[in-house]
């Protein structure tokens, strides 16, 4: 298969180079199908192309097929255009050799082609090739057809860089660039952490640019994270009552009862907030509990809470990503939020958080040791 | 934070420890009863308010059946350091013990304020209507002084919880209507104490005691009467009990928790005890 998905920039030359070797693998035992020239556009040709590739036959015959790359995906409306432009390459270089055989087979090669521009590419009679593995490759003379259905969703769109860590998959990285010790590669904590390296990468790639995350050697691994910083860029982007969805309970005993049902629960939960807060930096005892859970309402039922508009003790929160019950400590049989998760909580919380924040802080700075982790299979 | 005792509670308790040991004779129709009996009750939730329960009185309620014609009930309070005052069955010493010796209406004979108590006169006690459930549910407990390092206790009958709801109703009920302001003053004391004994003890508990005292002759009707004025005292947020719970937690709790959860316990209790 192709591998330039991974790249967030895809070369031209790349590109053809892999849909050659792609396209060469579905060929019919005998063929053969190579890249003749790479054209560049400086070179002054009068050919409008990119590449010109050559398509052999077991028996010898052979045809050309030029090639216009679009580097970045093709869209419909630009096609018109395109067709045209290969069409009178195709004739030009047809001309060119003295009209022997027949036109040069023409082909547009892409990082990604929609179902749409693909359906108008074969009304145009033009082949195509993308890096997803979508292949339409009609030859003539020596005939040979070879067709391959690949993405239907363009892949490439991750690729754009990152602005911002509002989304749950960016605020997953986010967090496991805090809970781990450096240094790790982007593959290493993705494999780890259940994110995909080419989110790490964007995630990774923004923060670069703010000096929050240090990156070394050719292979860029990730040696330094400045938690802190990052603590506080995260809070920008996270909000505890919006970003996640907040549900209200009522617990009419108070929290104690509700403590002792959480440590026989039999679903996955995290105490994060005041409470979980107060298990490391001992503040006021707190009398409202926050939990993350991801689905509230089966949760309060097996908690035995009450649906509660005003004087509500209990907090449950759909979490804006599965890492809030993640990674969670342990203590007493209460399952908390890891303590990286309870920092932005409260910083970012109503009432009093943002000061047990700073407590929490303060906490954190003092046992680095005790609370990062480390990779289970480091590279 | 409740995590000092307050001095006044300590010595509510120290007089209660002298006026049992002075009672000594009558201990079988001795049943505590008000406040005390309700901190008995509810101990292993007192660490969760911002609010130390607190009092100054010890209630004895004394069933006369039980009583035996010796010692005299006044001279044994007296032999206790308490004092009788100008009300009947109130005794007060220095000036900050006092005990209230209380009889259920329901028993305590003709009579508009002292209980009829034969050879003990009718001044030893004051008849209170509420208090008939204390006669049918008790149980022994030991209750220990409250002074650091004291291993001084006694042993002494209890009322449950449901007869100690059941007399914290009828006095609500009694007093909010009063236009005497010094009457009503006190009050969200005790319906305070009432929300505590909900916190902590299960409503189908509650209302299986309630049960209990409603086929009992002699509390059958105070507790039929009780659950209709607990109703409407404590049903929703707005009602009168509920306003007086959170007003005395008023700027140390969240009130609306506070209200939330009195009615919802409330409901609770309503609804358990409906179903029987």
């Amino acid at each position: 298969m192709l591998h330039m998905m991974r790249n967030s920039i895809v070369y031209e030359t790349q590109l053809v180079d892999d849909v050659v070797e792609d396209v060469g693998e579905r060929l019919p035992t005998g063929w053969n199908l190579h890249t003749r020239e790479h054209v560049s556009s400086s070179s002054g040709s009068r050919l409008q192309v990119d590449a010109i590739l050559e398509i052999q036959a077991p028996d010898g015959n052979s045809s050309e097929i030029l090639v216009e790359v679009k580097t970045r995906p093709a869209e419909p409306n630009l096609l018109t255009h395109v067709a045209s432009r290969l069409k009178a390459s195709s004739r030009a270089r047809h001309e060119q050799m003295g009209k022997a055989g027949t036109e040069p087979v023409a082909m547009l090669i892409s990082p990604y082609l929609s179902s749409l521009t693909r359906k108008r590419l074969i009304e145009a009679g033009i082949s195509y090739a993308d890096g997803t593995g979508n292949i339409r490759l009609a030859v003539e003379r020596p005939a040979v057809f070879v067709q391959n259905q690949g993405a239907d969703k363009n892949p490439i769109r991750e690729e754009r860089p990152l602005r911002s860590l509002k989304g749950g998959r960016a605020a997953r990285v986010v967090r496991a660039l805090m809970d781990y010790r450096t240094p790790f590669g982007t593959r290493e904590l993705a494999a780890e952490t259940g994110s995909s390296p080419a989110m790490v990468s964007r995630v990774v790639n923004l923060l670069e640019s703010d000096d929050i995350v240090g990156k070394r050697g050719r292979r860029g691994r990730i040696v330094s994270v400045d938690w802190e910083t990052l603590a506080d860029r995260w809070a920008e982007d996270y909000d505890f009552s919006t970003s996640n969805v907040p549900t209200t309970w009522l617990e009419p005993r108070g929290v104690a009862p509700l403590l002792v049902r959480l440590r026989s629960a039999d679903f996955r939960y995290a105490v994060t907030g005041s409470f979980a807060a107060n298990r490391l930096a001992p503040f006021a005892e707190p009398r409202l509990v926050s939990l993350y859970a991801e689905d509230p309402v089966a949760v309060a039922r097996s908690l035995e809470l009450r649906p509660a508009d005003t004087g509500a003790n209990v907090f449950i929160m759909r979490p804006f990503d599965a890492v809030a019950v993640e990674r969670v400590e342990h203590e007493d049989g209460i399952a908390y939020a890891r303590v990286t998760q309870v920092l932005l909580d409260l910083m970012t919380g109503p009432g009093r958080g943002p000061a047990e924040a700073e407590a929490i802080l303060a906490w954190m700075k003092d046992n680095e040791d005790t609370w990062k982790l480390s990779l289970t299979n480091p590279a | 934070m409740e995590t000092e005792l307050d001095q006044s509670r300590i010595d509510a308790r120290e007089a209660l420890l002298d006026a049992v040991a002075a009672l000594e004779s009558h201990s079988d129709a001795a049943i505590l009863v008000g406040a005390q009996a309700v901190y008995v009750h509810t101990e292993s939730d007192s660490g969760s308010f911002a609010v130390s329960p607190f009092t100054y009185d010890a209630d004895i309620a004394l069933d006369p059946l039980l009583l035996r014609n010796a010692p005299s009930i006044v001279d044994a309070m007296r032999g206790a350091g308490f004092v009788l005052g100008d009300q009947p069955g109130l005794y007060t010493r220095d000036a900050h013990h006092r005990v209230d010796l209380l009889v259920p209406a329901a028993v305590g004979g003709a009579g508009r304020r002292g209980a009829r108590l034969s050879v003990h006169g009718n001044t030893a006690a004051m008849k209170v209507r509420g208090l008939e459930g204390a006669l049918v549910s008790h149980a022994w407990r030991t209750i220990g002084s409250l002074r650091p390092g004291s291993a001084r206790k006694c042993v002494l009958k209890v009322a449950g919880p449901a007869a100690l709801l059941v007399a914290k109703v009828h006095k609500i009920w009694e007093r909010v209507g009063e236009s005497d302001e010094g009457r009503r003053e006190d009050l969200h004391k005790d319906a305070f104490d009432l929300y505590r004994l909900l916190r902590v003890v299960d409503a189908a508990d509650i209302a299986s005691q309630i049960g209990i005292l409603q086929s009992h002759e002699v509390s059958s009707e105070v507790t039929s009467a009780a659950l209709s004025m607990f109703r409407r005292l404590f049903g929703g947020p707005g009602d009168v009990g509920t306003r007086l719970v959170v007003r005395h937690v008023q700027g140390l709790e969240n009130s609306d928790f506070i209200s939330a959860s009195s009615v919802a316990l409330s409901q609770d209790l309503l609804e358990a005890a409906s179903k029987r």
